[in-house]
């Protein structure tokens, strides 16, 4: 087990723990524990940062079939707060493994461990294919936005293919 | 792009509705937080309406702020 919170031994057991075997299981039961707040506080950041998001991002009218795609998009996908909006979504993304291993780091003694293991391996690897997409929103759409603005020809279809047409 | 981010919701919404399972068979988390962050993982969808995604959001947020303090407090209780 990744945090294993029972390391305990009773005096009526009948073993003989020495002095130096109680010291190294205090600490490791206090790393577990360190380890699960540490956990936690990803976790709950990263609550937050998807609940922020939304009021940060703009929102505007998005058809990828109009040929005016670049003509509608562009002003949003260029503005400082896309660009901060999907920056928190990066750091949301980037906690989400911690915060999904915190809550298999939880429920690892009991009974739905096996269950808990298949959840956040999924979710890890759901998240790393997420990832990709986020980045071209974050790195890629703003620049194209902006040439678009500034009068380069060409650019539109870029911008169509990296919304969602590819 | 579309069709690599299609797969990663899909899988990060069966990963988070399996934690969520797990979490509803456990007496260590609280069950509807576990439902508040997997319903809020697998409803993450770009192309959904500002409103949807404000509530699809908070959802997580609330979900994802339950579950920790539920995490905490239980790292508080096997503190030494």
């Amino acid at each position: 087990m990744l945090f294993d919170t029972k390391l305990t031994c009773q005096p009526s057991c009948g073993c003989r723990i020495s002095a130096a075997a109680k010291g190294v299981a205090l600490r490791v039961m206090a790393q577990s524990s360190v380890r699960l707040r540490l956990g936690a506080v990803a976790l709950g950041l990263c609550g937050l940062l998807f609940a922020v998001f939304p009021f940060v991002r703009p929102f505007f009218t998005l058809d990828v079939f109009s040929p005016n795609v670049a003509a509608m998009a562009s002003g949003p996908l260029a503005s400082a707060s896309w660009l901060i909006a999907h920056l928190l979504l990066v750091a949301a993304f980037t906690l989400l493994p911690c915060a999904l291993l915190a809550i298999y780091a939880a429920l690892a003694d009991g009974p739905a461990e096996s269950r808990a293991l298949r959840g956040l391996i999924l979710g890890v690897a759901g998240t790393g294919f997420v990832v990709p997409a986020v980045g071209v929103e974050v790195f890629a759409m703003p620049v194209i936005a902006r040439l678009y603005l500034d009068g380069v020809t060409g650019v539109a279809p870029a911008l169509r293919w990296s919304i969602g047409d590819q | 792009m579309t069709l690599v981010m299609i797969v990663g919701l899909i899988t990060l919404a069966v990963g988070a509705i399996e934690l969520a399972r797990a979490t509803w068979q456990s007496d260590v988390l609280p069950g509807w937080a576990g439902v508040a962050l997997a319903a809020g993982l697998a409803l993450w969808l770009p192309l959904l309406p500002r409103a949807v995604r404000i509530v699809d959001g908070l959802t997580i947020g609330l979900g994802g702020l339950w579950l920790a303090w539920a995490i905490w407090r239980k790292a508080a209780r096997t503190n030494v």
